[in-house]
């Protein structure tokens, strides 16, 4: 069948508009991870998590004697020997910790140079209008970016928490479900965070001051959670105000770091603040980034 | 606004202030102009005439700062106005880890083909283009007219009522050049507008019925290329008989065959020599360079 219009196979698209929308939007998702696996540096990153999930599968062995003594061995020599499982369940909580800990502050670090450099390639000059040109919504175009990027940095901190836990579990028979805080916790701070480096990348254009931002607003985070010591110390009002507003409007990647070694360890969580305070920044900062966005020249 | 016309635009302006200096770069002054359905129209103008902010407007990609522009009778702008348009960008930049196949399917999910329509979709444009057999090559691997192609295989993907093409041969080996003509040159037949923009007026006059010209943002001429450059003259070569120097051939212009005429008999009666007399036609380089020298008193 021919379309009289272009002369061309007629190819209905989709009827519906949201239809239409959402596949559109599927696909940008796509191309993004696509995007991020043609980068060296994101295969560094799985390849990183599945060493340690192979270490932890081939190198550590626990033998428990009887259900009460067990002897941890790493390359077939003896590391550890406890008296009871509650020891080696305490262990296995430590080990859980530092590779949640670990995660949570490499996994960003990483994710947010990685993403930063996919943000703002969607402005290069020749590839913006390509996409612009296309019939859908610029917001559209950006929370694809947004998605994807959050989708690959969650899909590896879902193998390595996943995997890890799987291991250590079926290996100690300690299945300590609170490890599992860690996905959602990293997987949040790298969605607040991705959402200035989108807000950056769409104000400059340009990956590396995305990056920067986002990494001075990381290194902030743990001075700026120093509140009650600031408050103390700073000599005007002014300033004191301003260090709270600081305080109170970015990310809180210290607070959140600190409540995944609490979540993790199994012990209660006082206040929820840092993740509804950072859930409001990320969304401010993503919903000022699609205004921009759809405003902007090109 | 004309129910016929594919691109129409009104007193279209765009200024652009740059940051900093807050100097004010007028991109585009008062712009009308109607590009009929089913037409080949080229758009020309030397380097910064405002080509390309033309095209950006009418694709939503920049905003005009007055005026209106509407592309198959929808405002410019809105982005279902592009549901039935196709765009080749000059210098496009297409991810290079994608292969040909792999670049259409995500151009016509973009544009909402699914299923079988966007599999027959992207066989068709790859055979339009004679690239099925690069389509599973990276395109990091492709050369300039591979790339330029691929490119204008995208913009045709889903049917278009309009193609605008930004330098579409540009790279493009003299053989390739002709292959994309006789593509458009179907394509049109079969109705679909061709809006070109581009500075090669050897290809603009091969290919376009309508041309536009523009330069420093304002229209300067609009018309048929046949009427344009119809201007037919003839051009007489002579040598006079009685100089000193060496003999200097003297080339001189006239508008009809009578004027022509008086002058060889006048040469004649001289002694001079009457070397060639041709029947001569204003090219569309003549015709544009007559366009952008001629003097805008709002251009100073």
């Amino acid at each position: 069948m021919r379309d009289a219009a272009s002369g061309l196979a007629e190819r209905p698209g989709l009827a519906g508009t949201p239809a239409r929308l959402l596949l559109a939007f599927a696909a940008l998702v796509s191309d993004t991870v696509r995007e991020a696996f043609a980068r060296r540096i994101v295969w560094g990153i799985y390849g990183s998590s599945a060493f340690v999930l192979a270490f932890l599968a081939f190198v550590l062995e626990i033998d428990i004697v009887s259900g009460a003594k067990a002897t941890i061995t790493l390359f077939g020599q003896e590391a550890m020997s406890t008296g009871s499982v509650e020891r080696l369940n305490e262990f296995i909580g430590y080990i859980q910790g530092a590779i949640a800990a670990f995660l949570y502050a490499v996994s960003t670090f990483i994710g947010v140079f990685v993403c930063a450099g996919l943000s703002a390639a969607i402005f290069e000059a020749g590839r913006a209008e390509l996409l612009l040109a296309r019939p859908l919504p610029r917001g559209l175009i950006l929370l694809a970016r947004y998605t994807g990027s959050v989708l690959m940095v969650a899909l590896n901190v879902l193998l390595l928490i996943g995997g890890s836990y799987l291991i250590l579990g079926a290996k100690s028979g300690f299945w300590n479900l609170a490890f599992l805080w860690a996905i959602p916790i990293t997987c949040f701070l790298f969605s607040v965070l991705m959402a200035l480096v989108l807000l950056v990348a769409v104000v400059a254009e340009n990956a590396a001051v995305a990056m920067i931002v986002t990494f001075v607003a990381m290194v902030f985070s743990p001075i700026l959670a120093q509140n009650d010591l600031a408050i103390r110390l700073l000599p005007s009002q002014f300033a004191r105000n301003l260090w709270k507003a600081g305080y109170l409007v970015l990310p809180k990647v210290y607070e959140l770091g600190a409540m995944l070694l609490t979540l993790v360890r199994g012990d209660e969580v006082e206040s929820w603040l840092p993740v509804t305070s950072s859930a409001a920044f990320a969304a401010a900062a993503l919903a000022l980034a699609w205004l921009l966005f759809a405003r902007r020249d090109h | 606004m004309p129910d016929s016309a594919a691109i129409t635009v009104r007193n279209l302006t765009k200024t652009y202030v740059l940051p900093f200096s807050r100097r004010r770069v007028e991109a585009l002054r008062s712009v009308s102009l109607d590009v009929p359905g089913g037409s080949t129209f080229g758009l020309l103008g030397p380097n910064g005439a405002g080509k390309t902010t033309f095209v950006k407007i009418l694709l939503g990609i920049t905003r005009p700062t007055a005026g209106e522009a509407y592309l198959l009778g929808e405002l410019a702008g809105d982005f279902r106005s592009r549901r039935r348009v196709g765009y080749l960008p000059e210098g496009g930049r297409f991810p290079s880890y994608h292969t040909g196949r792999s670049l259409l399917r995500l151009q016509g999910q973009l544009a909402g083909l699914q299923g079988s329509a966007l599999h027959a979709g992207v066989d068709e444009v790859l055979d339009l283009v004679s690239m099925r057999p690069w389509q599973d090559v990276r395109l990091a691997r492709y050369s300039k007219g591979m790339v330029q192609r691929i490119g204008l295989a995208q913009a045709m993907l889903a049917s278009p009522s309009v193609l605008m093409l930004d330098e579409p041969t540009d790279g493009v080996d003299p053989v390739g050049r002709a292959e994309i003509r006789e593509v458009l040159d179907r394509l049109n037949h079969r109705g679909v507008t061709i809006f070109l923009n581009s500075h090669i007026l050897a290809e603009v006059e091969l290919f376009c019925r309508d041309v536009a010209i523009l330069h420093r943002g304002r229209l300067r001429l609009q018309g048929a290329v046949a009427s344009l450059i119809r201007q037919a003259g003839y051009r007489l070569t002579w040598q006079p008989s009685h100089s000193r120097a060496a003999p200097v051939p003297v080339e001189e212009e006239f508008p009809d065959l009578p004027s022509l005429n008086a002058a060889i008999d006048r040469l004649r009666v001289e002694g001079a020599l009457v070397m060639k007399a041709e029947r001569c036609q204003s090219s569309l380089e003549h015709v544009f360079l007559e366009a952008i020298q001629g003097e805008d008193p709002s251009d100073a």
